[in-house]
């Protein structure tokens, strides 16, 4: 276990020390911290399955090399970061620092449900080892092949039939299979580590963020909804790709959101988002969608700012260079490893239009999509609906989450499109696919809403500034 | 954000605009009673929510008792004995006995998980068979009249031949 986190450390450093240095210096120092630490967790995460792919791609597969050249890799980035990264700076007075007389009964929940979740996360991981189907074999199944043929790999990958689906980005194998490398050791504890520590970091992120953005009891209520969301447990315990892309998308979101709200000059947070991006596509084919969506969003907010405003917006360009290391590791991924997708196979132009304009298809889609939209959570949308009606909304909060609530609608279309070409069987596509893919939504939608909603502070009163 | 709200500052050299803390009005009686009901019914739900999930992780996991250790047997001891006696390259064929009901079984990716990176192919027709069958019956290797020789057997069901060219 201590090897396995030694193992993490050098990327951890970096990640929180990117993350740290771009947030403002606003807000409690223990949520600034908290911040960093989780989406630091995150990065880290990216960051080690890319020098690991990258490595795995060279000729020559020396372990002591490999620690040599990652952690001097490393040292130097570091090292960027302390002299060229600049913080944005500012001087304003969030709401973060309110405080009200029913905090205290919003952090009792936070508790209780946190050791609920812990101990249900514990007994899952702690179980099946090797998690459910899709773990091992898809993402712990290349992870072994990454690790225990150095040299063969892309060849054995490409030839893998297409129930372990080798056109699958490698995010989490190349994350695990470098934890095995570093520790030596190739064993259940790793793929086990690393669903939960994407587990924290997309609670901490959720957490921190809306601590920071709107109230720390806000935030603890985002985290809650979260926790107490039986599937995005269960995916966890699944050691499913689902989480750690969840996680990527709310880091993106967030940090654009950010990027609306504060409007720095610094273009920081547009790298560190376009960044954050580039690893949700290396993380699975869902992710490369939110890329294309996230891309042209940006590019259109730069255009209005252009058009009407007739300021030149940098931070579009910013993004772009922020998802270049990961997109260019996709992109050679891509175009020279993977096997082509199984939902590009037996398409032809016949089939692929008598499916667009197939009603019966569509009508099926928004009825099961829907139906699962209704299940999710427990019916929890109903809840946060009913919560929301009487809470209200936030005073002054004017377009507080609505970029995030944006890219959200625009993935569910994108998915039922998916969905209306896909060659597989529909109904049971559908049924094997759909929880998933709304727990990798879920987290952004969560922060959206409660970006949205007034804070117990606002409607509770008793407000205080710490 | 609108200028109202807003205000420029210049900082180490950077332009940021920032929001200014809006005067907070106070809320009012129904305001407040609606906002308590409402963080009552959601945290309660909540906690209910994970205590439930919490007990169920337990009484209904996803996975049986049985299959979660069927998978760490067969992950750690099963193919154990017979991986020394595989091929480093090439495909090797994978037969189940008796015969699996589905050409994509669960066992079969299991066992291609388990032994990666040897490629198992349920087409291959040779030089090596593995069989995951069972300990006490012996299986019949489709051969078209070669020679097939038994290079181990595992003593759990688990056989490897080999057939030899004519």
């Amino acid at each position: 276990m201590l090897a396995l986190v030694l193992s993490l450390l050098g990327p951890f450093v970096v990640g929180s020390l990117l993350a740290w240095r771009t947030w403002p210096r606003i807000g409690a120092i223990w949520w600034r911290g908290t911040f960093a630490a989780t989406l630091g967790l995150g990065l880290a995460l990216g960051l080690g399955s890319g020098t690991f792919f990258v490595w795995a791609a060279c000729p020559g597969h020396d372990r002591v090399a490999f620690l040599l050249a990652e952690s001097l890799f490393f040292a130097v980035i570091c090292g960027l970061i302390l002299f060229l990264w600049r913080r944005p700076t500012t001087a304003g007075n969030f709401p973060s620092t309110m405080r009200s007389a029913w905090s205290w009964a919003i952090y009792a929940a936070f508790a209780l449900v946190l050791i609920f979740a812990l101990t249900a996360l514990e007994f899952d991981l702690s179980r099946a080892h090797h998690g459910e189907i899709d773990a091992w074999q898809i993402w712990n199944l290349h992870a072994r092949l990454l690790e225990r043929d150095s040299t063969r790999w892309p060849e054995l990958l490409a030839r893998l039939e297409q129930w372990s689906h080798p056109d699958y980005p490698l995010l989490l194998p190349a994350t695990i299979a470098r934890c095995w490398h570093v520790t030596g050791q190739e064993d259940t504890l790793a793929p086990r580590v690393v669903a939960f520590l994407f587990w924290a970091a997309t609670v901490g992120l959720l957490l921190s963020g809306v601590a920071l953005l709107r109230t720390p009891s806000q935030g603890c209520l985002a985290a809650i909804v979260l926790m107490v969301t039986p599937s995005f447990l269960h995916f966890t315990g699944a050691q499913y790709a689902d989480v750690p892309l969840a996680f990527y998308f709310l880091a993106t979101n967030f940090l654009l959101e950010c990027q609306a709200r504060l409007r720095p000059n610094s273009l920081s947070i547009p790298i560190l988002a376009g960044l954050t991006a580039g690893m949700a596509a290396w993380t699975k084919n869902e992710g490369m969608m939110f890329l294309m969506i996230s891309l042209l969003l940006q590019f259109l907010l730069a255009a209005y700012s252009l058009v009407v405003k007739r300021e030149t917006s940098r931070s579009f360009l910013a993004f772009i260079l922020g998802l270049l290391p990961f997109g260019l590791i996709l992109g050679y991924f891509k175009w020279r490893l993977a096997a082509p997708s199984d939902l590009l196979l037996d398409q032809n132009a016949g089939s692929f239009s008598s499916r667009v304009f197939d009603w019966k298809r569509t009508e099926t889609i928004l009825g099961e999509i829907t139906v699962a939209l209704a299940r999710l959570g427990r019916g929890a949308l109903f809840l946060l609906g009913l919560y929301g009606f009487l809470v209200g909304g936030a005073r002054g909060g004017a377009g507080m989450g609505q970029y995030t609530m944006i890219v959200v609608v625009l993935m569910l279309c994108g998915y039922a499109l998916v969905y209306q070409l896909s060659p597989h069987n529909l109904e049971l596509h559908i049924y094997f696919s759909v929880d998933r893919l709304y727990v990798q939504l879920w987290p952004s939608a969560i922060m959206a809403f409660f970006l949205r909603v007034a804070a117990p502070e606002e409607r509770l009163g008793h407000a205080v500034t710490s | 954000m609108t200028a109202s709200n807003a205000h420029r500052q210049r900082h180490e050299g950077h332009t940021i605009e920032t929001p200014t803390p809006s005067p907070m009005p106070n809320p009012s009686g129904s305001e407040r009673f609606r906002a308590f009901l409402g963080l009552i019914l959601l945290l309660s739900a909540a906690i209910l929510c994970a205590y439930v999930t919490r007990v169920q992780t337990e009484s209904h996991p996803h996975e049986s008792d049985e299959s979660v250790a069927r998978c760490a047997d067969t992950d750690t001891s099963r193919f154990a004995s017979v991986k020394p006696f595989l091929p480093p390259e090439g495909l090797v064929g994978y037969r189940e006995d008796p015969p699996a009901a589905s050409r994509f079984g669960v066992d079969y990716r299991f066992a291609q998980y388990v032994l990666t990176p040897v490629e198992l192919n349920q087409d291959a027709t040779g030089p090596f068979i593995l069989v995951n069958g069972q300990p006490d019956r012996m299986p019949e290797v489709e051969s078209e009249g070669r020679p097939v020789v038994l290079v181990h057997d595992a003593g759990n069901g688990v056989r490897l031949f080999r057939i030899e060219e004519r």
